[in-house]
């Protein structure tokens, strides 16, 4: 169990990340908008890192989460807390739907083309229920959450909000993979017929894990719709999917600390470059490609790591890759 | 223990398995031999669930099994391993020794994410059992070791050792000893016996090392292109014509021990 230090990590990059947004609003706003995908990206490290499924529709979770909290706050004047069990539940269940015909699918390709089709469906879905989602219009005017009399409307309470839920997501989440049952999704990815020879129903553990990732996906948008305030089907379709799934790649797709990293990484970086939207394509693009080809563990497997040991490491997968040896990206 | 009646498996056009019949008692060590592609392999992937037969049955201690899914039939206490190594390679062999306890505790995800009482305790019994079970095959010391970095021989252990974390009954060996020298295969044999002698469990297992099934094994199957052509006690088999002819061929006689 690596909690002693990954417990020190974290405290060292709030700290530093606390310290940064006081300097400016527009490193406050980036960060929180990093610490939203954040929460999506774990999401995509327990099913796809961990349990080895690809997903490419987690932004229809996102999409469900938000519309949850819109609706329910808008239309019904619910509280933003009282949301957050219903949008978990949606999600979830609808994460299930997304596992059912994943289950008998062997292979990335496959995988893409399911869940990406399945969150095209959630936009359609969106964008059709006009009475309901105020279809392409979008919804506008989400509420801040309050807790008695003080709301999260400040840029910097909002962050902390939504530091607190990445926080505790991330805790659940290595809760979850540091225990036997992390070793049986990591056993999915390694060998579904091992893993049925010792007794394991793999069919309910991907589909329990395909909802984990929903759920998390959810929480990010419950937290996003507020903070953006107006949102719309095509926010939540299958390029913010790519873009998850580019963060997790490029952090570590296999390590909770690395999705987070990706997500600060791959929000910040195009920002600090001032990059227009085809250039930024461009650049998540060649991210993604350089990190499969020399750092297939994402930056994340630089940690800990001293200079002459990442040299290594990038030369002996240099070499490789010039002698054509690999057959797998891992 | 295991009863297969008129099992007959069909790929298309060609018949894997035709009209095998089986049958295995407790606490007997039956090895299934035969020439490559003679179907012992698709036998016993039919038998633990990973294949659903053309036509036949399977009984395992007296239910029906047959079409069951593999983790239901693993689950009732047959656990096999792989004739190509499946272990899970990015794992240390520790862990891989625990996933084979993992059904019989089966926590719920709220169990695990809030870490109870009952969740833990079973959590440290399984890593005790583990430790038993490495230091039974003698893996303890490598315990920390990613599975892909083991030798192959060490490997095939390790896979053993995770059936057994299972508690089964009933274990299908797939070539358990390929690749093995001699005193390696030893060691095999020595700790398949004493799972049948100090925890009663059954074992069907495919080999092509004579000198080891013919130690080990107290009943034989010879299988040839999907047929059950003999099936005896090894010394009947060794001397049986048509058997040598297909498969062990005469040089074969001098090597193995009576």
């Amino acid at each position: 169990m690596k909690t002693k230090s990954s417990g020190l990590l974290i405290c060292i990059v709030l700290a530093v990340l606390v310290i940064a947004i006081s300097f400016d609003r527009y490193i406050t706003f980036l960060a929180t908008l990093s610490a939203i995908n954040a929460i999506a990206v774990l999401g995509i490290v327990v099913i796809s890192g961990y349990t080895g499924q690809l997903n490419l529709g987690q932004s229809a979770f996102v999409g469900i989460g938000a519309y949850t909290v819109a609706i329910m706050g808008l239309k019904y004047g619910f509280s933003f807390w009282v949301a957050i069990p219903v949008a978990a539940g949606v999600t979830g269940f609808f994460g299930i739907l997304m596992g059912i015909p994943a289950l008998k699918l062997k292979g990335g390709p496959y995988l893409a083309l399911v869940t990406q089709t399945f969150g095209e469906i959630i936009y359609l879905a969106i964008m059709n229920l006009e009475d309901f989602t105020g279809g392409p219009f979008g919804m506008l005017g989400i509420e801040y959450p309050k807790i008695g009399s003080f709301t999260f409307s400040g840029l910097k309470s909002y962050f902390y909000l939504c530091i607190v839920f990445l926080v505790i997501c991330y805790f659940v989440c290595r809760r979850i993979v540091d225990s036997s049952l992390g070793l049986v999704f990591t056993g999915i990815r390694e060998s579904e017929d091992a893993e049925q020879s010792i007794g394991i129903n793999t069919m309910y553990y991907k589909i329990m894990a395909f909802a984990i990732a929903a759920v998390l996906g959810g929480i990010a948008g419950i937290l996003y719709a507020p903070f953006i305030g107006y949102i719309s089907p095509d926010q939540f379709r299958w390029s913010p999917s790519l873009l998850l799934v580019s963060m997790a790649i490029v952090g570590g797709i296999n390590s909770l600390r690395g999705g987070i990293l990706g997500a600060f990484v791959l929000t910040f970086l195009p920002e600090m470059l001032r990059l227009t939207d085809q250039y930024r394509l461009i650049l998540y693009g060649l991210l993604v490609i350089a990190m499969l080809a020399l750092l297939p563990d994402g930056l994340i497997s630089l940690y800990g790591k001293s200079w002459s040991e990442v040299r290594n490491m990038l030369s002996t997968r240099i070499r490789a890759l010039r002698s054509r040896k690999i057959t797998q990206t891992r | 223990m295991l009863e297969v009646t008129g099992l007959t498996m069909t790929f298309g056009g060609l018949d894997a398995l035709k009209n095998v019949y089986l049958t295995i008692n407790p606490r007997e060590i039956h090895g299934l031999i035969g020439p490559n592609g003679s179907g012992k392999t698709t036998l016993i992937n039919v038998i633990t669930g990973f294949y659903n037969p053309t036509k036949g049955d399977i009984k395992f201690k007296d239910a029906d099994i047959t079409g069951s899914a593999p983790y239901n039939i693993a689950k009732k206490g047959m656990v096999r391993t792989f004739q190509n190594i499946n272990l899970f390679a990015e794992m240390t062999v520790f862990d891989n020794t625990i996933t084979g306890h993992f059904f019989r505790v089966s926590p719920s995800l709220p169990s695990v994410i809030f870490r109870t009482l009952p969740y833990r305790q079973k959590e440290i019994r399984t890593h005790e059992l583990a430790k038993d079970v490495l230091n039974f095959v003698g893996l303890y010391d490598d315990r920390e070791l990613k599975a892909r970095n083991l030798p192959y021989g060490k490997q095939r252990v390790l896979e053993i050792a995770r059936a057994l974390m299972t508690f089964p009954e009933f274990l299908v060996l797939d070539e358990p000893v390929a690749g093995m020298n001699d005193q390696e295969s030893d060691k095999v044999s020595e700790l398949i016996r004493k799972l049948r002698d100090e925890r009663n469990i059954t074992v069907l297992l495919i080999e092509h090392h004579m000198r080891f099934v013919m130690n080990l094994c107290e009943k034989l199957t010879v299988l040839n292109a999907g047929a059950v052509i003999a099936r005896g006690l090894p010394r009947e088999i060794q001397n049986n014509q048509e058997v040598i002819d297909v498969y062990l061929g005469t040089g074969r006689k001098k090597n193995v021990e009576n």
